[in-house]
């Protein structure tokens, strides 16, 4: 059975294994953010994402469920963007190189470095 | 067909895995920390600073912080209160002479409004404690301490010591040593030769140099409500800002707020204004002047006015009745990101 595999494959499935690791523990390090940020066509629209809400934007369908979004259609062919599933984390984004879609979770007020009081 | 179908999906997840990693990328060249000094909270933000230069800075900084409260610290057992409460009755130490020639030369800038005397006023109200306690003060407690015109011109220089001349005063550099701080940071930072730093002490923010391409950003706190944020401003490097509020230390009585910012010229603890907040163009001492600045608008009941007696511009202020009064040269630096409706903005 392991004949099918190369020592080439190994060395990627190692690599693979190394990074998907490392993605997993800063993913579960990222805070939840608050507002989805989309960038469509050259313009930036923002949601809370503290709603249950159904976007369309040209073939793409957005999907929010309370503090989380995703991308539930696309005309695409890869489906990349609707494989990544659930996006709830500050700086997390989403891609769709095809219909040059990208939405970003982001903090309620665009980063600022500190706050004055 | 198996590996190549095996292959494909591996790629596939390879490519969400980088996706996830890039995310979490942006923050990579920033180091922080936070540390409380004194009951204040003290945080650095450094931009491409070597861990151990901007380690050995932080030590330094809060090193000295630690010293000066040592000294200057209102109502632990310090040099100055010793002072204050008469039990020695010099002060011979150069640096310490020095700091208070400092505090005393705002005093004049401010017009007294600012007043590094009137420690006696701040005890009265009950806020020279670990834990606020609160106390409306006798009239005529306030009356006496007023009528005895307190002000660092009632001490004396004889033969390099600091005496009284007002046995009453009391001095309480409270109002200018978070400032004061900003500008020990900064000569630290020139000695190290580090660049891009924010240091943020007890709200007091003081820029150095800039992250990247761009300015360091600060947000303002809304006075109202403290988990939400009035403003934002770009710093540019070397600039600084303060902001004086009735939020963060007070009591409230018979529904009036008293803030521990005492009035200096009629020892009231109570202000119309809730907040004020001053821009510090990149000048020397930016980290005196963010602290020190803002009190007289704070308590200014003539905008206007006090804007020509400082012959200062980059301000704004907040009343209790969600007014916001604004500089012109103020308002171009500020992007308001209250909601819509919340305030009313108004030139001054």
């Amino acid at each position: 059975m392991f004949k099918v595999f190369k020592a080439g494959d190994f060395l990627i499935l190692a690599l693979f294994c190394i990074i998907l690791i490392m993605s997993m523990a800063i993913y579960l390090n990222l805070p939840s953010g608050d507002i989805l940020k989309i960038d469509y066509q050259n313009q930036t629209i923002k949601y809370s994402l503290n709603q249950n809400k159904k976007i369309k934007m040209g073939d793409l369908d957005i999907e929010i469920k309370m503090g989380k979004a995703r991308v539930s259609h696309s005309n695409c062919k890869n489906q990349y963007c609707v494989m990544q599933g659930w996006i709830s984390h500050i700086n997390q984004s989403i891609l769709c190189v095809p219909n040059l879609f990208k939405m970003t979770i982001s903090q309620k007020i665009d980063e600022h470095d500190s706050t004055n009081y | 067909m198996l590996p190549r179908q095996l292959s494909k999906i591996f790629f596939n997840l390879l490519i969400i895995c980088l996706l996830l990693l890039n995310s979490s990328c942006t923050k990579q060249n920033f180091y922080e920390k936070k540390f409380l000094v004194y009951g204040t909270i003290l945080e650095f933000k450094f931009y491409q600073t070597p861990k151990n230069i901007a380690d050995e800075a932080m030590a330094n900084i809060i090193a000295q912080l630690n010293e000066l409260n040592s000294i200057f610290h209102p109502w632990n057992n310090t040099v100055i209160n010793e002072f204050n409460k008469n039990q020695i009755t010099k002060i011979c130490d150069d640096r310490q002479i020095q700091i208070i020639y400092r505090a005393y030369h705002y005093e004049k800038v401010t017009n007294g409004f600012f007043n590094p005397a009137i420690g006696n006023l701040i005890e009265a109200w009950g806020f020279h404690t670990d834990e606020i306690v609160g106390k409306i003060p006798d009239d005529a407690l306030i009356d006496k301490i007023i009528n005895s015109r307190p002000s660092l011109k009632q001490l004396n220089l004889n033969n390099g010591c600091l005496e009284k001349v007002n046995h009453f005063l009391q001095i309480d550099l409270g109002g200018i040593i978070k400032g004061y701080a900003l500008d020990l940071a900064k000569e630290e930072y020139k000695k190290l030769n580090i660049k891009n730093v924010l240091t943020n002490f007890g709200g007091n923010i003081y820029a150095h140099g800039h992250p990247d391409d761009r300015f360091w950003e600060v947000a303002i706190q809304d006075p109202y409500d403290q988990t939400q944020l009035l403003a934002k401003l770009k710093l540019p490097p070397g600039s600084a800002i303060g902001t004086s509020g009735n939020y963060e230390k007070y009591f409230i009585h018979n529904g009036k707020r008293y803030s521990h910012l005492i009035n200096p010229k009629n020892g009231s603890a109570f202000s119309n204004h809730s907040s004020a907040t001053v821009f510090i163009s990149p000048q020397n001492e930016v980290g005196v002047k963010s602290d020190v600045f803002s009190k007289p608008f704070y308590f200014s009941s003539d905008l206007k006015q006090t804007q020509l007696d400082m012959n200062f511009n980059n301000f704004f202020v907040t009343d209790l009745n969600r007014n916001i009064y604004i500089t012109e040269s103020m308002l171009e630096k500020i992007e308001w990101i209250f909601e819509e409706g919340k305030y009313f903005v108004q030139g001054i």
